[in-house]
């Protein structure tokens, strides 16, 4: 009974001292334990997570996930809808706050939630053991929880500033950087309108405003076999507002503008490299047509190497723009110097004779395309000049005896000499202004030169009208049976105007007089 | 452009093949956010962590002279 008693006295005791220990323990350490616990769990959260968000500060950083060019082909938003037959964007890297700050962001999360979830796991384990310990010192325990818990709020914060912050660049960029770029592609848009440059591929005779640049870095075999040298739309996007990085590392200037000044331009479709220049320079494309043996070449070839050869003297500077167009030009030379006649040209497509004016901070790109009369009479064959379905401005060449008034009135030797076009003019006409309309090009937007060639030769049947008097030519022409011909032209196209041209004898028509006139209409002036 | 102190030679790869944006941006968005994090943490322990403190002190003297 006694000892029932002490022990049950023992056990009083030993509760009261528990319970005094823990008014000591609550007072003493458990209150200034939980005071300490929330600013020190916080702060070391903080710190702790500051220092996972300033890993990625060192340079050498690799973040695991990376946006790079190749991911940018694989996956990226094709901003071009056709490069060269590839629908693909192009091999550069991305605006850091397109893709790689969510990569940047999220491992940060990651990181931070790997950190937890390792030192509840330990805390765990120790619990696990000691519960009773842990659970009977609670005046302690509690406030190292508390801690834990603030220092893991304090980790989570530091990955939500990291999260506003990336959200805030990103922000930034899209209307900060969005008003820029619509501000330089603006301004590339109003150059193209105001100075009418285009890039024209003088061989597959595509035309844009926007050529393809080749990246003059350094590029593996393998890269330049994928084309992946080559940048297809170099306008200020996601790849770059004011530059861009290309997968080799060279910085590219965005713009065509900019990018024209440096870096090689390239066709789109065929990917054919374009004369320097392209792109920046207004661009100007001249078709002739006419029949066969109209006098198409010749007039070419005078008109061209007069217009040369006078441009040396004046203000314009006129040179050639690439090595085919100086061959074709050297021959055409060689036809005018010696007086030679010219062979009936090839029924295969025409490559453009390039040449650049260049008349004081202005320059243009002018492009000549001769086809054979062959080819333009036979509606198959025409369908494919398609340059001059994009050409603004036409030549179409008579030849005056092919003019049945005018061969009735000429004498046999005469007519022998002239080497008469194989067709009237009339279906010479129609075959090409009908394709034309065929393929909805708008003629309206068209001018139009009607040369009649061969007039030294017209000069010894009768009196010429005056070679510079377009109304001259027009009612000669009117009068001997090309009146239909005359008003459909005129209601056809948006100006038309009426030429005589020999190649031999200047006086009675100027060979140039026309190309002059349709490029004046293009604001364009070689003298 | 080259970032300072890390010139695009001297960083291995594939650091080296990295852009300078990203660099910058990515530099950008750290100092940014710790430079949030620690003017967070001086007004937290200056002002906030104070409060608390002034709180808990009041606490702690009820509790302490506290006699039944």
């Amino acid at each position: 009974m006694i000892l029932v008693g002490l022990y049950l006295l023992l056990l009083i005791l030993t509760f009261c001292g528990y319970i005094v220990g823990l008014y000591f323990a609550i007072v003493y350490a458990g209150i200034p334990l939980l005071l300490l616990s929330v600013p020190v769990g916080v702060s070391a959260g903080l710190l702790w997570g500051a220092g996972r968000v300033l890993e990625q500060w060192p340079a050498t950083h690799r973040p695991p996930q990376l946006w790079t060019p190749d991911s940018e082909v694989a996956h990226g938003a094709v901003d071009t809808p056709m490069t060269y037959g590839v629908l693909r964007t192009d091999h550069a890297w991305a605006v850091y706050f397109i893709r790689q700050f969510r990569y940047d962001v999220s491992r940060c999360w990651l990181r931070l939630w790997s950190d937890v979830r390792s030192a509840l796991e330990l805390a765990r384990e120790a619990t696990n053991t000691q519960l009773l310990v842990v659970a009977g010192a609670f005046p302690i325990t509690l406030p190292l929880l508390i801690m834990a818990a603030a220092a893991v709020g304090g980790m989570f914060a530091t990955a939500v500033v990291m999260t506003v912050v990336a959200c805030a660049g990103w922000i930034l960029y899209w209307t900060v950087g969005m008003t820029a770029m619509v501000t330089l592609r603006s301004v590339d848009s109003l150059w193209r309108i105001v100075f009418g440059t285009e890039a024209s591929c003088p061989t597959k005779y595509h035309v844009t405003p926007l050529p393809v640049f080749r990246c003059p870095g350094p590029h593996t075999d393998r890269e330049q076999a994928d084309n992946l040298d080559l940048h297809a739309d170099i306008r200020p996007g996601r790849l770059g507002v004011l530059a861009r990085v290309c997968g080799c590392g060279e910085r590219l200037p965005t713009t065509v503008i900019r990018a024209s000044r440096i870096l090689d331009p390239y066709c789109r479709t065929c990917s054919a490299p374009l004369p320097d220049r392209a792109g920046l320079a207004r661009d100007v494309r001249i078709g002739v047509f006419g029949a066969t043996s109209a006098g198409k070449t010749h007039l070419l070839a005078s008109g061209l190497v007069r217009l040369y050869r006078h441009a040396q003297d004046g203000k314009a500077s006129l040179s050639i723009l690439d090595r085919r167009s100086r061959r074709q030009f050297d021959e055409l030379s060689e036809i005018v110097d010696q007086g030679r006649s010219t062979i009936s040209t090839e029924a295969v497509l025409p490559t453009a004779i390039s040449l650049q004016v260049r008349r004081r901070w202005q320059s243009a790109h002018l492009h000549f395309f001769d086809a054979a009369g062959v080819a333009l009479a036979d509606e198959e064959q025409n369908a494919r000049h398609s340059y001059l379905d994009r050409s603004r401005t036409l030549i179409f060449v008579i030849d005056p005896f092919s003019l049945s008034r005018v061969r009735d009135r000429a004498p046999k030797d005469l007519v022998d000499r002239a080497a008469v076009a194989r067709d009237d003019p009339e279906t010479a006409y129609r075959a090409t202004t009908g394709r034309l309309q065929r393929y909805g090009v708008s003629t309206a937007k068209q001018n139009l030169a009607i040369v009649v060639s061969k007039a030294d030769l017209l000069a010894e049947v009768e009196s010429l009208p005056r070679p510079h008097d377009s109304g001259s030519v027009e009612r000669w022409l009117s009068a001997n049976g090309m009146e239909s011909l005359v008003t459909g032209a005129k209601t056809d196209f948006k100006q038309v105007r009426f030429f005589l041209s020999s190649a031999v004898d200047v006086d009675a028509g100027q060979p140039d007089a026309a190309f002059r006139w349709l490029l004046r209409t293009q604001k364009v002036v070689v003298e | 452009m080259t970032v300072r102190g890390s010139r695009r030679e001297d960083r291995p790869w594939p650091a080296a093949s990295l852009p300078d944006s990203y660099l910058i941006s990515r530099r950008l968005v750290t100092a940014g956010t710790v430079a949030i994090i620690a003017g967070s943490l001086v007004l937290f322990l200056n002002e906030g962590a104070a409060g608390v403190w002034r709180w808990g002190f009041d606490i702690f003297i009820t509790v302490r002279d506290w006699r039944p």
